[in-house]
């Protein structure tokens, strides 16, 4: 009788099951089943460039140069250094075709084009446009 | 049945039973003892002649039994505090153990005001009680002492003491050996041979002399930079030693090495006679070299550069001078632990005391050749070994002769040109900084950003301290938070080594406790787990101290280093979170923190919730209660 999935299959889906749960309460219901979170989370992508694309390296609003279109993601993502560094490093990682698919990248880079940032302005930020108004009183008192 | 029941009662010992048993017990032994005494009576036929120890009573001289003579009626240990008491020491940290009970007890009951001055703390780990001491220090510029057992309280302290070599900071460590101690792999012929690679210096007394001498060195050589921990190791035997009528050696302060009067003449001529003088200021060693360098700003007119928001002991971050200035044409500049174009005064390196301390050569990064590789090209002919914070007082005196009318008049005009560039180029900063905090405002995990710019809110009017490394959480107080007091921000760990902050905030906690002040530690949640007993030692000792914690449920920066390492092998990039990432289960930090006897709340993830937890938490620790707060936050 042949199995519905091979030992291999059940291990794999077993982890990415593992790895889901552990990032269960930053998904939301609606994400959680796009291919385009499960491998933005997956990747590691969240760990420069934030749960909500708007990390050190932010994302959300198009602000990066590669997110121009598909095709410059893709090349980013294969032509980084894949050179062994002497010294750890924090740089972004090359993406091999090996580890991740161009179906699977395509489905990151629109996840990523959903990232909005719109947050208040700064005079709608009360601990913000104090540190302004405090900022600007005491230099004029000086 | 019924028998046994009045049985029980009647032999059921109450209250009352008791007493009057124990009244008719009295009665009788009396009426018997009375009885014996008629009898003997009764057997003498004459009245014997009272004994001389008789005679002796009944006119009142009287001798209390002889007892053995207490070990010591003036314990050595006692002259240890007296001599840690005469140096300002105000805190000893320890972990107790068998081999300095006696000057523990010393600390705790010696003199009119016991276990003050020093202070008893106590912490859980050895390595943490270095931290603390390594907090302490950063802030006030001067030690604190720690108390180690043997050689596995060393052991336990010593990647800790490795830190604090590598940050120069001064601590005194005491360590209490006990050579008959039935466990003698706690002992050691030389337990500081542990650790003399990545100390300034260390003794072993044979006497309690030589111990109060060796305890007044530590200080110190802990204090002549290059500064460091100090060992002195203290014998049992000693410590609770007679000390008869031996009194303190005589103390004599160090002597710390300044640049010649006539080089102080040089420099100040150069700041008399240059137009737009510049002083970069490093980390000096004390609040009062602080004071020092404002005053010879003030003076010289002279820009200045900050390293505030980088290490503790540096200019004050808003001063009107700190800045670019009214233009970058320096045309002197001077160096202050730190390069100066022109000339600089730093203080011997640790690379000045390896060879006397590194003397199996392990070779530590930090004291091999070449040490650090000077950022500019250094021609060596105006830089000067000195320490820097003991010199500026010589400049200043010399420059004082060399100004004249016009010269002040010059340097007035020239203070009010950098004020004015200095405010502009600051608002304009300030503005583009605090706009970069907007990103991710609403976001759940919490943004770093916003947790800086919330938590400034309510601690810019308090006396603050920012007790932790900041480099994991994105340095975002950098330009949003003012830097001003000598301990406004702590810097970095010493030697990168993890589990350090909440040891060195709970020892930042006990310089601020007595001094109105609060410290804040932005503790990243790995390093909480090496050693979170400090947070006890917080809850015991009442600090005032508000840890946020930066809990993005991993060790982040090795997510990322792996990440990068499988990317360049081609595989398994998708694994990263293993052996990297504090998931299933998460780690609760309110409920550690409860457990340890710390107010606390969280997990908090709604960025909104924020502003109100500071709130408490400030409110808390400005009553002496320690305050934990939990956020899930973005990994960077």
């Amino acid at each position: 009788m042949n199995a519905l999935y091979t030992k291999t299959q059940k291990r794999f889906l077993i982890s990415i099951f593992v790895v889901l749960y552990g990032m269960f309460p930053y998904l939301s219901a609606a994400d959680s089943d796009t291919n385009g979170v499960k491998v933005y989370l997956e990747q590691g992508c969240y760990s420069c460039h934030g749960y909500n694309g708007t990390g050190r390296y932010p994302l959300a609003n198009d602000v990066s140069g590669i997110m121009f279109d598909e095709n410059i993601f893709l090349a980013f993502l294969r032509q980084r250094a894949d050179i062994s560094p002497t010294s750890a490093s924090n740089r972004m990682p090359n993406y091999s075709v090996e580890v991740l698919n161009d179906e699977d990248a395509k489905d990151v880079y629109r996840y990523i084009k959903t990232f909005i940032d719109k947050p208040p302005e700064i005079d709608d930020i009360p601990a913000l446009k104090e540190i302004i108004d405090n900022a600007q009183r005491s230099t004029s008192n000086d | 049945m019924g028998k046994s029941k009045k049985s029980v009662k009647k032999n059921k010992l109450t209250r009352r039973g008791f007493i009057g048993a124990s009244a008719s017990a009295s009665t009788l032994l009396a009426s018997r003892s009375i009885t014996a005494k008629q009898k003997n009576s009764q057997q003498s036929t004459e009245i014997p002649a009272p004994s001389t120890e008789q005679l002796q009573r009944d006119v009142g001289n009287v001798r209390p039994p002889s007892v053995p003579e207490r070990a010591a009626k003036r314990p050595g240990s006692d002259l240890m505090v007296q001599t840690l008491r005469d140096l300002d020491i105000e805190f000893v940290a320890s972990n107790p153990a068998s081999s300095f009970e006696g000057l523990q007890e010393s600390i705790i009951n010696y003199g009119n005001s016991p276990n003050k001055s020093p202070e008893l703390i106590t912490a859980l780990h050895e390595e943490s009680a270095v931290d603390m001491a390594h907090g302490y220090a950063k802030c006030e510029g001067k030690p604190m002492a720690v108390m180690l057992h043997g050689t596995v309280g060393v052991q336990h302290a010593s990647m800790a003491i490795y830190q604090a070599y590598h940050d120069q900071t001064p601590i005194i460590i005491l360590v209490g050996r006990d050579n008959t101690f039935f466990r003698q792999e706690q002992t050691a012929n030389d337990i500081a041979g542990i650790v003399r690679a990545f100390t300034k210096w260390d003794a072993q007394p044979k006497n309690l002399e030589e111990a109060l001498a060796n305890i007044q060195q530590a200080y110190n050589e802990a204090m002549t930079p290059p500064r460091g921990p100090t060992l002195v190791i203290l014998d049992t035997e000693i410590q609770k030693e007679e000390a008869g009528d031996m009194s303190l050696p005589i103390y004599t302060p160090p002597k710390i090495s300044s640049i010649s009067n006539s080089q102080a003449m040089k420099i100040a001529e150069k700041l008399a006679n240059s137009n737009n003088p510049r002083i970069n200021v490093g980390r000096l060693r004390t609040p009062n070299g602080v004071k020092s360098v404002v005053t010879l700003a003030e003076l010289s007119g002279a820009s200045v550069r900050t390293s505030a928001t980088n290490v503790n002991m540096s200019f004050p971050e808003r001063h009107p001078q700190c800045g670019p200035g009214k233009s970058d044409d320096y045309d002197f500049v001077l160096g202050l632990e730190m390069d100066g174009k022109h000339t600089s005064i730093k203080s011997p390196n640790l690379l000045s005391n390896a060879h006397n301390r590194d003397l199996n050569e392990i070779g530590f990064g930090f004291i091999r050749k070449p040490v650090t590789p000077p950022r500019r090209n250094l021609s060596g002919e105006n830089d000067i070994v000195a320490d820097a914070e003991e010199s500026i007082p010589i400049i200043t005196q010399n420059l004082k002769h060399k100004l004249n009318t016009s010269k002040q008049k010059k340097i007035e005009k020239r203070i009010i040109e950098h004020t004015n560039k200095n405010r502009e180029i600051y608002l304009n900063n300030l503005k583009t900084t605090v706009d970069s905090k907007r990103k991710g405002w609403n976001g759940s995990p919490v943004s770093l950003g916003r947790l800086y710019s919330e938590l400034w809110r309510y601690i810019k009017d308090e006396d603050w301290c920012l007790s932790s490394p900041t480099v994991f959480s994105s340095r975002h107080h950098v330009g949003l938070w003012d830097h001003n007091k000598p301990y406004s921000y702590l810097g970095m760990h010493g030697a990168g080594g993890i589990g350090y902050c909440i040891g060195a905030s709970a020892g930042a906690g006990l310089a601020a406790r007595d001094r109105k002040r609060i410290v804040v530690n932005i503790q990243c949640d790995g390093d909480l787990n090496y050693a979170p007993g400090s947070l006890w030692t917080a809850a015991h000792h009442k600090l005032p101290l508000l840890t946020v914690m930066h809990n993005n449920r991993g060790y982040h920066q090795e997510v990322m280093y792996l990440h990068y390492m499988a990317g360049v092998r081609g595989r398994g990039t998708d694994r990263m979170h293993i052996g990297t990432t504090l998931r299933e289960p998460f780690i609760n930090y309110a409920k550690m923190a409860e457990a340890y006897g710390v107010e606390s709340e969280g997990p908090i993830d709604d960025p909104e919730k924020l502003a109100a937890a500071f709130k408490r938490g400030i409110a808390a620790v400005k009553e002496g209660r320690p305050y934990l707060i939990d956020i899930i936050t973005e990994p960077r």
